[in-house]
């Protein structure tokens, strides 16, 4: 299969650029031809990855001037904001079309008029533009919701698929030295926030936050990380903020880093992560400070409570004083934080790079089976071949948990056995319908006391057989433990053991003594 | 785009398939695309008389029309005799006499789109089971322009779309459009087609203009400070009437200033329930206080009606889709309706309405009363189920489902 997959642009720290290179590695994992088109050169991305890009104009595109784009099966158009690429949607000649909705921030929360103008238009654009799309996919039910509620997407076509959080980058571990060195932060307790300084993510609130905060736990800071100079309306922002912090005498504890290459050294840095965000299309910062052990505290607003679920802290939009209670407490409570790590750890593992493939592979199968040769395979049958091929395409065999989810639906929609609409029938003209009679009279001996009730036994036996495996595959997979976890026990054990062995050593010398 | 719709008649044809076509040709003509309609030249189905002139162009749309070989008394027993021996004895024999007796058969519509199927973008067929479609499909197919197919199908007919060439039409078409979530689960469970659309049903909000509730009030001759029920609809046994006059009758005990309007078509059973409940009153009807009953109304009176009541109910349990609840939401009214798929899937209970178990005739009493004291919250009600019926019924919504879908499968047909 082509596809092509457009975008603005490609930026491998942002969270679109993190979901198209995981779609990148999906497709030439599967053995498909891909290509990325932008506007802008690729940022930050290895030599690899920017392989598969090419920096196009619209005209490009629209002339269908690009081979590869002019044949491909499937199109992902991702959508940021409304940029000149996206207009080839409309026209397309050929294939399947994925239109991949990142929400858009409501306009009231810029100062810039220009920029007002421009988000403005970009949600205009998203009723027409996902109406040529086969299917519009989208990172949160919120956004979801925007898309049916606001942007008259039909229901029927819109799917929601969370992004994937690179685990192996984003993990616990200490406090790495040269950045407490090069901020100057030994001993103190750092709260974090990741993101752009846009309007919308308040960070004024944070600092409001962080001066009451100090008056519990003095030696708290506020580290912002992330672009505050890329837009006048940044450096506004940030100006303001830092003007309040000098105002609130909390100067010496607000640090700007502005963008930064590598972000999971930070959140190993954190203490706390917090957000004061109105709106969030999804929050991907949340996922991956959970993913690093880092507990966080965020608004109660727009996709906020589906990312944490029970896993962190959610306080009321645009409320300093909850804020600051929840932020002291978390940093005063240690039961309460090492609860809050260990939940943020599971529920991170629920966005693993698997779990994003395979729902993907779901999307791009629905998405092609309106094409005339549909590109994917479909759900398969059970016979053995079937099953290998399934296998080999894109199911880890190591989440046996799905494998058994997909063998289970398969069990369940052949466990009907009786073909109920099958009548006796003649094919010969004339006479035919005597024999059909005939026939049907001659075994109702044997059908009604007999055939029925032995067809109605085995299929009731086959749909409890299939409601049981049901039942045993759910303990099965709740009763899985997570290796990493099951190494991370022992590791505490062995430290635990330890410690024991040298308090014993020590009382054993003190007696001596 | 330049859109083909074929169908068996075209306004000023009536009825619901005929107002759906119009409706979505006019649409989409509004939005600047070229729609051209083939149909037949007749207005009555019963016999397919060829009355209606070959070309006309109605509000943006241009209408050919074909002639039929009409209706009569033999083609109606070859119709019979098909269906009954189609499912005995060699079905393939027996489907050309189906075709023949459902009709209109028309051989110049069929050689017209094989000649100028290349003229157009996309074709789209509906009503599938009568004879327009199969000859229209195929020579669209042939030319291989995309065809979409509306099959309007009643889940309780198979005549309407069991028969061969029907199934052949809806499992090779590019697309089918259901009109109800239901119809397209249907179409599914029963493996008539795999890629189906749900694009149903819309109201034109130009055809209910807003409207005084005062005024209407006067024109109807109901009291301004009265609490007004309106049932509205043909007056069978499962729409409901019955279990709407038994509440009425017990809110009337609790407060004497509820009024029932029961507007549309009687029936036997409506007279039966009518005479019976005047015999129960020891009055004659009319002389009932609190009760307006009237046989079908017209346009206006309907209009007024909605836009006098204070709540519609119509506690239906054989509704498809339940477009008066929609009509009523369009005057901003809450609804009742009862707990059945179709209808559970249209009001949201507590929302902008209620729905009821028709088992439980308590429940709907209880209802009635509780929008009675808090008149804010059956308006706030009446004013969500407004906003659902602009975001999601309107026949602009319709319109955009439908010309995204053409949008599509021209675009899946340039992967062929």
């Amino acid at each position: 299969m082509r596809v092509s997959i457009i975008n603005l642009n490609l930026v491998g720290q942002d969270a679109i650029g993190g979901i198209i290179l995981d779609q990148l590695q999906f497709f030439r994992r599967n053995g498909d031809e891909v290509q990325v088109y932008t506007l802008h050169p690729p940022v930050g991305v290895t030599d690899g990855e920017a392989a598969a890009v090419r920096v196009v104009t619209a005209g490009d595109l629209i002339g269908q001037r690009d081979e590869h784009f002019a044949t491909s099966d499937l199109y992902v158009y991702h959508y940021p904001s409304r940029h000149p690429l996206m207009e080839s949607i409309k026209t397309l000649a050929r294939g399947a079309v994925i239109f991949y909705f990142h929400n858009v921030t409501p306009p009231e929360f810029w100062e810039d008029e220009a920029e007002r103008e421009q988000l403005r238009a970009s949600l205009e654009g998203v009723s027409v533009l996902a109406s040529y799309a086969d299917l519009a996919v989208t990172d949160s039910e919120y956004n979801a919701e925007q898309l049916v509620n606001d942007h008259r997407v039909d229901p029927d076509r819109v799917r929601v698929l969370p992004p994937a959080v690179p685990l192996d980058q984003f993990s616990p571990g200490p406090k790495p030295p040269d950045l407490l060195e090069q901020y100057g932060l030994a001993g103190k307790r750092i709260i974090l926030y990741v993101g752009r300084m846009a309007g919308n993510k308040r960070v004024d609130l944070l600092v409001e936050a962080l001066a009451q905060v100090r008056q519990e736990v003095p030696n708290a800071v506020l580290m912002l990380v992330g672009d505050k100079d890329g837009n006048p309306s940044f450096q506004a922002i940030t100006a303001a903020a830092q003007a309040r912090a000098t105002e609130l005498g909390v100067a010496d504890g607000v640090i700007f880093t502005g963008r930064v290459d590598e972000l999971p050294p930070y959140y190993r840095l954190a203490d706390v992560y917090a957000t004061a965000s109105l709106h969030e299309g999804f929050g991907v910062p949340l996922l991956e400070a959970m993913a690093s052990g880092t507990p966080v505290v965020a608004t109660d607003a727009t996709a906020h409570p589906s990312v944490l679920g029970d896993a962190g802290v959610l306080v009321a939009p645009g409320h300093v004083e909850a804020l600051t209670g929840q932020i002291t407490h978390l940093l005063q409570d240690d039961a309460r934080y090492g609860e809050l790590v260990q939940r943020g750890l599971a529920r991170a593992r629920d966005f693993s790079l698997e779990a994003y493939w395979r729902g993907w592979a779901d999307v791009i199968h629905e998405a092609t089976q309106w094409l005339p040769q549909a590109a994917y395979p479909g759900p398969v049958t059970i016979s053995g071949d079937d099953k290998r091929r399934f296998r080999r395409q894109y199911i880890d065999v190591e989440a046996i948990g799905s494998l058994l989810d997909d063998d289970l639906r398969q069990l369940e929609s052949k466990a009907e056995v009786v073909d109920h609409a099958y009548a006796v029938r003649s094919q010969l003209p004339v006479i035919g319908p005597f024999i059909a009679w005939l026939r049907r009279n001659l075994t109702s001996h044997l059908k009604e006391p007999y055939v029925d009730p032995t067809f109605g036994k085995q299929e009731a036996f086959n749909w409890q057989t299939v409601q049981t495996l049901q039942i045993m595959a759910a303990q099965l997979t709740r009763s899985q433990i997570d290796p990493a976890e099951l190494a991370a026990l022992q590791e505490r054990i062995n430290a635990l053991e330890q410690q024991v062995a040298d308090l014993q050593s020590t009382l054993a010398r003190a007696i001596e003594n | 785009m330049r859109i083909l719709h074929v169908t068996h008649q075209y306004a000023p044809a009536v009825g619901g398939a005929e107002q759906y076509i119009q409706t979505l040709s006019e649409e989409l003509a509004s939005r600047g695309h070229q729609v051209d309609v083939y149909t037949s030249r007749s207005r009555e189905y019963m016999t397919w008389r060829n009355e209606l002139p070959p070309y006309e162009r109605i509000n943006g749309v241009e209408v050919h029309r074909f002639r039929a070989i009409q209706r009569r008394g033999y083609t109606w027993r070859l119709l019979d005799m098909g269906m009954r021996n189609y499912r005995a004895v060699l079905p393939r024999l027996w489907e050309p006499v189906i075709f023949f007796g459902n009709g209109p058969v028309m051989p110049g519509l069929g050689l017209a789109i094989a000649r100028r199927a290349d003229r157009y973008d996309v074709v789209h067929i509906s009503n599938i089971h009568y004879a327009h479609a199969w000859p229209a499909f195929r020579a669209a197919r042939r030319q291989g322009a995309p065809v979409v197919v509306t099959p309007l199908l009643h889940a309780e007919q198979p005549v309407t779309y069991d028969v061969g060439y029907m199934r052949a039409m809806l499992a090779q078409a590019q697309a089918a459009l259901a009109l109800t979530p239901g119809e397209r689960d249907f179409m599914y469970k029963e493996k008539l087609a795999s890629k189906v659309v749900v694009g149903g049903v819309g109201l034109v909000i130009k055809d209910f203009p807003p409207m005084d509730p005062a005024e209407a009030r006067r024109r109807l001759g109901v009291p301004q400070d009265a609490f007004v029920v309106l049932f509205l609809g043909r007056k069978v046994a499962y729409k409901g009437l019955e279990r709407t006059l038994a509440a009425f009758d017990a809110l009337r005990r609790q407060r004497s200033d509820v009024h029932l309007l029961a507007y549309g078509a009687e029936t036997d059973e409506s007279r039966r329930l009518w005479a019976d409940y005047a015999a129960q009153q020891g009055a004659p009807l009319d002389a009932l206080p609190g009760l307006d009953v009237r046989d079908a109304v017209s346009n206006e009176e309907r209009l007024a009606a909605l836009a006098a009541c204070d709540v519609f109910v119509m506690p239906s349990t054989g509704e498809s889709f339940g477009i008066v609840y929609l009509e009523a939401w369009a005057y901003g009214k809450p609804v009742i309706g009862a707990n059945i798929r179709a209808v559970a899937s249209l009001i949201d209970d507590g929302v902008n309405g209620h729905l009821v178990d028709p088992a439980e005739p308590d429940q709907l009493v209880e209802r009635l009363a509780g929008l009675t004291t808090d008149p804010g919250r059956a308006r706030a009600m009446g004013e969500a189920g407004r906003e659902k019926l602009l975001r999601r019924y309107t026949t602009q919504r319709i319109g955009d489902i439908v010309e995204g879908l053409y949008r599509r499968v021209i675009r899946h047909a340039g992967s062929e």
